[in-house]
């Protein structure tokens, strides 16, 4: 990213993090793929027992969860539309073409690793059960 | 969050997830961010027009993008969950500054309060407080 740089402002920032929640059909189903990007269940409602219908997932491999990838899943009540979502997800990969080949080798449908100018280094696109489009794209020194 | 697991060794497989949100107008929805403390890092322009921005707001990062087709407000299938470390304040700034901001809310999970706002494309934000 960032290479335009406004000032910023001075003085604490007011806010720590954002974090997306999405909705999705089946929140197992949806945790069970996420786990393949390295993501595993953090807290979830209920805790025990039941089928989950919300979810928090993270890194656990981030020096520190809540500066690392985070992500909440809830159960929609409406139908999920993939193909109509008004969102999508960058992830930003340590290593781009191993992550990449982990997810062929587990039989997940990934693109070709593009270059686009913006990202010299490289991303692929893939999506999650629900049809979010996620970007992969290799961690850099202007990226998260 | 959470109920943490034991930290793996190794390193994490992703360093970061950056939500891009889909704008019908990427000036005015940065207008709005502004309002809540991002400001613009890098952005793209075509003959003019914005069509993509990154905001930062401390470690907060938000991507928007022009949207090619209309925006449905009623139909949006995620939200953002914002964390302050003065939530009560927050809301205030954000009240005092023409911000339409919706009552606190203290429910299990956020004992500390969250109150609700939507962006001008009608996304749902809640900012809950941090830690």
């Amino acid at each position: 990213m960032a290479t335009q740089a406004e000032k910023a402002e001075t003085g604490r920032a007011p806010i720590n993090a954002v974090v997306a929640m999405v909705h999705v059909a089946n929140a197992e189903r949806s945790v069970e793929f996420y786990r393949r990007l390295g993501f595993e269940v953090g807290n979830s409602v209920p805790r025990q027992g039941g089928p989950m219908h919300w979810a928090w997932l993270y890194q656990p491999k981030a020096p520190d969860w809540k500066t690392g990838a985070n992500l909440m899943l809830t159960v929609g009540q409406e139908d999920i539309r993939p193909g109509s979502h008004s969102v999508l997800f960058y992830l930003y990969a340590a290593n781009l073409v191993e992550i990449r080949n982990q997810l062929l080798a587990q039989g997940i449908e990934v693109g070709e690793i593009c270059y686009p100018g913006y990202l010299p280094e490289g991303e692929f696109r893939t999506s999650d059960p629900d049809g979010y489009t996620l970007m992969i794209a290799q961690a850099g020194k202007e990226t998260p | 969050m959470a109920e943490s697991g034991e930290a793996l060794s190794g390193s994490a497989p992703l360093a970061g997830l950056v939500p891009m949100i889909y704008a019908s107008d990427v000036q005015r929805s940065i207008e709005f961010y502004r309002h809540l403390g991002f400001a613009v890092n890098n952005k793209v322009e075509d003959k003019g027009t914005l069509t993509w921005a990154w905001l930062q707001n401390g470690k907060a990062s938000l991507m928007l993008a022009r949207s090619a087709r209309p925006m449905n407000s009623g139909a949006q299938d995620f939200m953002l969950y914002m964390y302050s470390p003065d939530v009560a304040q927050y809301r205030a700034e954000l009240e005092a500054k023409g911000i339409k901001v919706g009552p606190m809310q203290y429910p299990f999970y956020s004992p500390r309060g969250e109150f609700r706002i939507e962006d001008p494309d009608g996304f749902t934000l809640f900012v809950s407080h941090a830690d």
